[in-house]
């Protein structure tokens, strides 16, 4: 355990060291939160064309929180420069395995965007005039820590379906964010769709931590916020789990069919 | 003109290998639900027509933004640019060519999502203006080559291309009034939304949805027009100074 542990913060600190390399503060400060903020202006803006504060506030909330998701997912390219890197057969072959690595190649992500959801969660309501309960709303921040890791989880198992199939990563990714933030409750509430895309919606994350955020704003009781917290986790465990038979099973096939390939 | 198509021809061939260049192929449904959720559960059959043109136009411009951000260094990567830069044919031209081919495969969008209005949603819309609509579609293709030719020497110049091409999404989304009508935007943005060829493209697109005569048309296809075409000419310079500059340096490649 604590072996994992220790090689999950290595993955971590590899991670932080790739994003230097992508980013500067200044570049990211300028384009990408810049850019992710528009994103939650573009759909704000879209609640006023609508018409009703409520809805606007609604909208913005919902996409302000959708960020975190989407910035999890960015674990499935990750994942593929990885494994593009060829790797994968030193990491199948080391003691403590692959999987701890690939866990840990993409926490990079999970930190920015806990600060980008965490920033337009906390400036656009109060600049775009939809205000939160201050200071009740404290309590999403941590909240909004859950929905991305559980959004992670399923990243990590996306990326273990992509390791196999490398051009389709950036769809993956796409499709990883974007499903959960069309059915999910962001822009308008689950029960707006039919009962069959409720029903997915409900085993994706981000839709329970969403609704808890919003019964949490709502002041509604507490013990309605927890249990969507809860489901927000179990819902999270369960992609974990998977992510890591996964995983396991990639080495397993390679093993036996000798795609583990030194190069990417 | 034998330049343009032989680049057509060969983007296309690119996308049937790399399929992943048509990605917005798979990703506007989604987005259209996005739009049509909001739209209709608001009860705003109106804006239908806002939520039926938008996510075609974001493909559009996604697919273009894609292409132009990678173009000119996947070619050094795979080692054909000094190939290219050797040949006779302009590679600014080359560089047009090939996304005009993915500008007009991603034109698809506006019957994908035209689809997804009328079998998910069961709101069928009837194009009133098809004259007007295809002209609209047909300039908006133009312009969104000629700005992708613009950007993908844009790119290539610059140290953080990849965040550039990230942070020129939703920006461009509001400025263009591609699903909000730039009129509902704050009065100081006007100026720069009618510099953004996307403003007069959603406006024209969506009236030709509507029952009402297009008025303007001859207008605002000349605004589309000259805005591609002025981006077009600045992409064509500055790919020529892009092809001297590798030509006086030698960075045709990484090797």
């Amino acid at each position: 355990m604590s072996q994992s542990l220790r090689i999950l913060r290595h993955a971590a600190a590899q991670g932080l060291a790739e994003f230097r390399l992508v980013y500067t503060w200044k570049t990211w400060l300028s384009g990408w939160l810049l850019r992710l903020l528009t994103q939650v202006t573009f759909f704000a803006l879209i609640g006023q064309l609508l018409g009703s504060q409520a809805e606007m506030r609604y909208i913005v909330v919902g996409n302000a929180v959708a960020l975190i998701t989407l910035e999890a997912m960015v674990v499935i390219a990750s994942s593929a420069w990885e494994r593009q890197q060829g790797t994968l057969p030193l990491l199948v072959a080391a003691p403590a395995g692959h999987v701890p690595v690939y866990l840990g190649r993409g926490v990079q992500w999970l930190v920015t965007g806990m600060v980008s959801s965490a920033t337009a969660l906390a400036l656009l309501p109060f600049l775009l005039g939809v205000p939160l309960p201050w200071p009740r709303a404290l309590a999403a921040f941590p909240m909004l820590a859950l929905v991305g890791v559980t959004s992670y989880c399923l990243g990590c198992f996306l990326a273990s379906l992509v390791l196999r199939l490398l051009a389709l990563q950036w769809l993956v990714l796409n499709l990883g964010y974007l499903v959960p933030m069309t059915i999910g409750g962001v822009n308008v509430p689950v029960a707006f769709w039919p009962a069959w895309v409720q029903a997915v919606a409900n085993v994706l994350p981000l839709t329970h931590g969403l609704r808890a955020i919003r019964l949490l704003l709502a002041g509604m009781p507490a013990g309605a916020v927890w249990s969507e917290l809860v489901a927000e986790a179990a819902v999270g465990a369960c992609w974990l789990l998977l992510a890591v038979v996964s995983l396991n099973r990639l080495a397993e096939h390679g093993r036996r069919d000798g795609s583990i390939e030194f190069a990417g | 003109m034998s330049v343009l198509l032989a680049a057509c021809r060969l983007q296309v061939a690119f996308a049937r290998r790399v399929p992943a260049q048509l990605m917005v192929l798979v990703t506007t449904p989604l987005v259209a639900s996005i739009f049509l959720s909001l739209a209709l559960h608001a009860g705003r059959r109106d804006l239908v027509v806002n939520a039926v043109v938008a996510p075609a136009m974001i493909g559009l411009w996604f697919v273009s933004l894609d292409l132009a951000g990678g173009m000119i260094d996947g070619e050094r990567w795979g080692g054909t640019l000094e190939l290219l830069v050797a040949a006779p044919a302009p590679l600014a031209l080359v560089v047009f060519g090939r996304t005009l081919a993915i500008v007009a495969v991603g034109t698809l969008t506006f019957a994908e999502s035209w689809l997804v209005a009328w079998l998910l949603f069961g709101v069928p819309l009837r194009l009133a203006h098809p004259g007007a609509f295809l002209l609209a579609v047909a300039a908006t293709a133009f312009a969104m080559a000629g700005t992708a030719t613009l950007l993908s020497a844009a790119f290539v110049q610059s140290r953080s291309a990849a965040m550039l091409q990230n942070s020129m999404s939703y920006p461009f989304y509001i400025l263009g009034g591609v699903m909000v009508p730039v009129a509902l935007l704050p009065g100081w943005l006007h100026p720069l939304s009618s510099v953004v060829f996307l403003s007069w493209s959603g406006e024209l697109l969506r009236a030709s949805f509507a029952p009402a005569p297009v008025t303007g048309l001859a207008g605002k296809l000349a605004a589309i027009l000259l805005l591609g075409g002025l981006a077009l000419v600045a992409g064509l310079l500055l790919v020529s100074r892009v092809v001297d500059r590798v030509r006086r340096q030698g960075t045709g490649s990484y090797a």
